[in-house]
């Protein structure tokens, strides 16, 4: 085992327990999502020990909760009261695996509209929403589902150049990164669209010229994001035929 | 408040299922599930964020925040990334400990006030599942199976919400042996308690 390894075990034990400064943690976040991309054991650790995070929480005494606090949290969750998910989209389309998490996603766009401060913004939201999951559920486009540094990301593209991304559990960007899109072909990557997960979920439309055999995905610098890949490969996955 | 009878013991997968159908009801909108879900980890989410901030008020404050952005995105919820609770209460220990960087920046480090250990004191009168109460001393069991250095290292991170440099200060311990330290504890707690599934 050589001294890089050991010393990213220690940066995801150290991200597990929430010891990071501020300043540092961004640039470890991305130090740690470029490795676990391409080790399998330490993307099993940072798992296992961010999960065991959330375990030793319980180790302190529990608190008696007030009435009041839970009536608080009762009439603030009734006030932005969110819509049903729309259960029973995907089964009237054709039945493809991104449909189920479009549906989410969509659940959660609309959703915004009742949190969202803006109108415009709202609509935009759900606009969006709508046509990804119309990409995402046409049985004429390519599918391709892009593994790696955790969660799922679903991709879709048109033959009219039209492509939708949805992501779920993905990791947080780190902080003045974001997570960039490239389709490739021949190995040879096409920048397509950038992005940074709220809550592991993201959701993405684009038009783009050109014909791809692949996905692949890295962090770059923010907002932007680069017009070549600089950062190492954290997912990829092939277009279907 | 009107708590649930406390049920037989029930095996943890049970609960973990139970947890994963109450995250599917509350996408589904269903504010029941969210009332149940809330008196389940009510207790622990707020006891976490207590013993990390000291305040009761600014804890409270903490679980609604968590509670409320779990109504908003229970999508946000990824089953391949572990149980419900942990998931829970990491957004707890991670709200926490940001409130108490926030707070210290205020008031000078020195000041802090030690604090009590996590066995507490027969004070236990909060009413929670037996089930989720036995695996609260299983973790407890597992920390104190620690050498005293390893858990030294976890009271002054985990518990107090102290960065490495900061634990490393506080211990008089070089920053590498905090880091290797937190290391070699983590993956000891790991093997004795496993995740949330366990």
């Amino acid at each position: 085992m050589n001294g890089e390894h050991v010393e990213i075990e220690e940066l995801i034990a150290a991200y597990a327990v929430h010891a990071l400064d501020v300043e540092e943690r961004a640039e470890v976040q991305t130090e740690i999502l470029e490795h676990i991309a391409g080790c399998d054991s330490c993307r099993t650790l940072f798992r296992e020990l961010n999960e065991l995070s959330g375990e030793l929480a319980l180790a302190a005494p529990p608190a008696r909760v007030s009435e009041d606090l839970e009536t608080r949290i009762m009439d603030a969750a009734r006030g932005e009261r969110p819509p049903a998910a729309p259960k029973n989209a995907s089964r009237r389309w054709p039945a493809v695996a991104a449909a189920v998490a479009a549906a989410a996603v969509i659940a959660l766009a609309v959703w915004n509209i009742q949190l969202g401060s803006s109108l415009r913004g709202a609509r935009n939201n759900t606009r969006v929403a709508i046509q990804a999951f119309a990409v995402l559920n046409d049985p004429s486009a390519r599918h391709a589902t892009l593994t790696g540094a955790g969660g799922t990301i679903s991709i879709a593209l048109r033959s009219d150049g039209s492509a939708a991304l949805t992501a779920a559990g993905v990791p947080a960007a780190p902080a003045g990164r974001v997570y960039e899109l490239w389709f490739m072909k021949d190995g040879k990557p096409t920048a397509a669209t950038v992005f940074t997960p709220e809550d592991g979920t993201a959701i993405k439309t684009l038009r783009l010229a050109g014909a791809y055999d692949g996905a692949a995905i890295t962090l770059e610098k923010g907002p932007n994001g680069a017009s070549a890949p600089t950062g190492t490969l954290l997912y990829q996955g092939a277009l279907s035929t | 408040m009107s708590v649930e009878q406390p049920s037989a013991f029930q095996p943890a997968e049970l609960e973990a299922r139970r947890d994963r159908q109450l995250i599917e009801r509350i996408a589904g909108g269903s504010d029941d599930a969210f009332r149940d879900l809330f008196r389940r980890y009510g207790p622990a989410t707020v006891g976490i964020a207590h013993r990390l901030i000291g305040s009761r008020e600014l804890a409270e404050e903490t679980a609604q925040e968590v509670f409320l952005s779990i109504w908003r995105r229970p999508a946000a919820y990824d089953s391949a990334r572990g149980s419900v609770r942990s998931w829970i209460l990491a957004q707890a220990h991670h709200r926490a400990v940001d409130v108490v960087r926030r707070e210290e920046s205020h008031r000078k480090r020195v000041d802090r006030v030690p604090p009590e250990p996590l066995e507490e004191p027969g004070a236990d009168q909060v009413v929670e599942e037996r089930w989720l109460d036995a695996r609260r001393h299983e973790v407890r069991r597992a920390l104190e199976a620690l050498p005293e250095d390893q858990r030294k290292v976890i009271e002054a991170t985990f518990f107090e919400g102290r960065t490495h440099r900061d634990a490393a200060a506080y211990l008089g311990v070089p920053l590498g042996t905090v880091k290797s330290r937190t290391l070699t504890a983590m993956r000891r707690l790991r093997d004795a308690i496993g995740g949330g599934e366990a």
